[in-house]
């Protein structure tokens, strides 16, 4: 069953367990450069937006890779970063409209789910990271929380 | 594989601009961890007894632990250290926000202010990038201010400052540093040491990597303390309300300190409470601590009327000491009156203590009733309290007066003003009634900077919620001592706690996890150690390393001051409490030096003097590890 992680900016507190959680388990330590998902702050009025791969159905990251590095993984159900072929070049990072895919220190850098049990969620005690199955439901609230989203970095594009 | 546990320091001399980075061996972590324990370290060693607080050999010290900038919950904490201008003693204040992650980050474990700058700077900390800089157009600025004029001149994400606002810049001896605009380091004038260094701000971003010896581990046991939160009552309230849920508690139950602790309860109380705040929609969402799945700290909005405005917070502290402890309920004045405070960087505990020493001197005839020009100096006037925040900060008429803390005021004053300053050692109480709380009366004694919470905080004494009671039961073996008002096994209790709270500070985690809300347990904390740092250590080896920085701190205080005494305020240890179910209860000198023999007996200190002895210091091998101790010792009996 194809799963998909979801974010809640209502109730992220930006406390970003997450950041850490991703990168120590994607390399053995905690560091903003090797995570697939970060925070986008707005502190005035204390409201955050993880922002990570929403696993769209657009895919505009595969569209815009030059050299076709973002490729489908059958066993996931998603897209994944290919690092041999990846150059850094960080057209993805442009294309994406949820600034959900980051450039690394070597390449791209996109949520795999960590193989379907994301580190992040686990350390999320705030609920506002959630890892649930596709459904129509859950694609409903999706879009909903996307929606709020893509206005959230609108808000922000200046301060990112 | 043990990370590295080594230190990185940056001394800063701001007398002749130069930065010197130092290097300690891992000898010094198995000693003291870290943190709260390194910084104890340094200030012993790094400066002569003596020395003025406001001078240039004072150190400011900025360190953090080593479990900061993995996901160990509430791993966020900045612990500051120097010798305080209020209490002329070891001060240390911690702080939260995200300035502790990024200074590791950055490489460093701790950063070294001394000197004195000839004009305003400030501090920019860029991964090993140190460097000073001109802050002439800062000097008087907010702390709002200088936030917003650090964004625009460091441009760009990811710089995370300490600064301090005009009460720090005016040397008011209740100054804070603020960190991420409204997390303080609140008590003991530290921002005031900033001010005389001249230092508006220390910004710092750290684009690093944090190593963790074993992810896989490290992550069970934290979503098995992450699991926890939900069922324990204490984590919950911080998770909902933040400290501000105790504030109706702590009013029913008949131990509220009201106008300058002469009273134990304030009508409608309710109307300062967390429950109200969040019924009303003064209370927000806040942003959390780095690391912290609690996110205890909340905002607040007013959004209409003279009191109008938005900060952080309000604390428990808070609604107690600019509202019960100054017979005032209406929260909208306490809100602006926080504001205030966090805006110009003032505590609120000393600056709401300060307020009640006047009204209660204008009460009792001490001050006339003009002191304070057309201001109306009676109890429960909010808009005198904010009116007379404003004057201290800027030491203005009497707020001059106010501004050097209540020992010092009521010594200038004289008669019997110093019956009301409700102050021990030069610290002005936390807004906690200790005459019902007889652990928490030992803890405040004993605690080096005076008496306040933050050294220990014995919440189990009063067996409130089951956390609590298995705790006591651990410690004593029995659990018959919850309640607040007996004396048995109390200095037992006060013991653990202030092992684990100097323990907890030196990892660089928050206390609301582990000695106030008992989610993450001893055992816990020490998987999480080994898990994260590679480090095997049990749980008592490690409250051993807390009880090492417990002893070091007290042999400055006493270097520093042969003749300092554990006690508490004079009214407290004087005067009954007068109302209420709890009537009659007092810390008398009699009841005090009971508790105070008994802990000075577990601590293997001398019993009439309660200083620490020779032997002890050998045999926690803190002789040999901190430079300047062993020689200072030959005084000891």
């Amino acid at each position: 069953m194809k799963k998909i992680l979801l974010a809640d900016m209502d109730k992220c507190n930006g406390c970003e367990l997450c950041v850490d959680a991703c990168s120590m388990s994607h390399g053995g330590f905690c560091s903003l450069s090797n995570s697939r998902i970060r925070i986008l702050r707005e502190e005035p009025t204390a409201q955050f937006a993880p922002l990570m791969c929403e696993q769209c159905g657009e895919h505009p990251c595969q569209d815009a890779c030059p050299v076709k590095a973002i490729v489908f993984d059958p066993e996931l159900s998603l897209l994944t970063v290919d690092p041999e072929l990846c150059v850094a070049c960080g057209d993805c990072v442009e294309a994406c409209p949820y600034q959900g895919i980051f450039l690394g220190e070597e390449t791209a850098l996109k949520c795999d789910l960590c193989g379907g049990d994301p580190a992040c969620a686990g350390l999320c005690h705030t609920g506002a990271l959630r890892v649930v199955e596709v459904s129509p439901q859950t694609v409903a609230s999706g879009l909903d929380r996307k929606q709020a989203k893509l206005h959230f970095i609108e808000r922000n594009r200046h301060a990112h | 594989m043990p990370i590295d546990l080594g230190f990185k320091i940056a001394r800063i001399d701001l007398s002749n601009c130069q930065v010197r980075v130092e290097r300690l061996e891992a000898d010094t972590f198995d000693l003291l961890i870290g943190g709260r324990g390194l910084a104890a370290k340094l200030l012993f060693e790094g400066q002569p007894a003596g020395a003025d607080p406001l001078g240039p050999d004072n150190q400011l010290i900025f360190a953090t632990g080593k479990l900061v900038g993995t996901p160990v919950p509430t791993a966020g904490q900045t612990t500051i250290t120097s010798k305080s201008p209020a209490t002329g003693l070891y001060f240390k204040s911690n702080t939260g926000g995200a300035w502790a992650k990024a200074l590791r980050r950055a490489g460093w474990d701790a950063v070294v202010f001394t000197g004195v700058s000839e004009r305003p700077v400030y501090v920019t900390i860029d991964d090993d990038q140190v460097e000073i800089h001109d802050a002439g157009e800062l000097w008087g600025k907010t702390v709002r201010e200088t936030e917003a004029w650090l964004h625009r001149e460091l441009r760009g994400q990811g710089w995370d400052n300490a600064t301090i606002g005009q009460a720090g810049e005016n040397l008011v001896n209740f100054a804070c540093v603020m960190t991420n605009l409204f997390h303080a380091a609140g008590r003991g004038g530290l921002g005031a040491v900033m001010g005389s260094k001249k230092l508006k701000a220390v910004s710092v971003r750290g684009t690093g990597k944090t190593p963790v010896a074993d992810p896989t581990a490290l992550r069970r046991e934290i979503e098995a303390v992450l699991a926890k939160i939900d069922g324990t009552v204490k984590a919950k309230l911080y998770v909902d309300y933040g400290t501000s849920a105790t504030v109706e508690y702590v009013n029913e139950s008949w131990s509220m300190p009201v106008n300058n602790f002469q009273k134990s309860h304030i009508e409608d109380g309710h109307l300062i409470s967390g429950s109200y705040l969040d019924e009303k929609r003064y209370m927000r969402k806040g942003s959390a601590c780095s690391a912290c799945p609690l996110g205890c700290h909340k905002y607040s909005e007013v959004r209409q009327g003279v009191f109008r405005g938005k900060s952080g917070g309000p604390e428990y502290e808070t609604l107690a000491a600019l509202g019960a402890s100054l017979g005032i309920n209406d929260v909208e004045a306490v809100l602006r009156g926080n504001e205030l405070c966090n805006d110009y960087g003032m505590d609120t505990i000393s600056a709401g203590g300060a307020v009640g020493w006047l009204l209660e001197c204008v009460e009792r005839g001490a001050l006339p009733p003009g002191a304070a020009g057309d201001l109306d100096l009676s109890w429960g006037n909010g808009e005198t309290m904010v009116e007379l925040l404003h004057w201290i900060a800027h030491r203005q008429g009497i707020g001059d007066l106010l501004a050097e803390g209540t020992r010092i005021a009521a010594e200038r004053t004289g008669g019997d003003s110093y019956q009301w300053a409700v102050q021990a050692n030069g610290l002005e109480q936390s807004r906690v009634d200790t005459r019902v709380a007889k652990a928490y009366s030992l803890a405040f004694a004993v605690n080096p900077r005076g008496p306040d919470h933050l050294h220990a905080q014995p919440m189990a004494e009063f067996g409130h919620f089951p956390e609590a009671r298995e705790l006591v039961k651990r410690i004593l073996g029995r659990e018959e001592e919850c309640t607040g008002t007996t004396l048995k096994g109390k200095p037992e209790l006060v013991r653990w706690h202030e092992d684990m709270f100097a323990l907890t500070d030196s990892l660089g985690i928050c206390s609301f996890a582990t000695t106030s809300s008992y989610i993450v347990s001893l055992e816990s904390l020490a998987l999480m150690v080994s898990a994260a740092l590679g480090v095997e250590m049990s749980g008592e080896e490690l409250l051993e390393r807390g009880r090492r920085c417990v002893v070091l701190e007290r042999c400055f205080n006493l270097r520093e001051k042969p003749n300092r005494k554990d006690e508490l305020p004079w009214r407290l240890m004087n005067e009954p409490i007068s109302e209420g179910p709890l009537a009659g209860h007092v810390n008398s000198a009699q009841e005090l030096g009971g508790l105070l023999r008994q802990y000075y007996r577990l601590q293997g200190y001398d019993l009439e003097t309660g200083r620490p002895t020779r032997e002890l210091l050998g045999r926690l091998e803190l002789a040999e590890g901190v430079k300047g101790l062993d020689d200072w010792a030959q005084t000891l009996p």
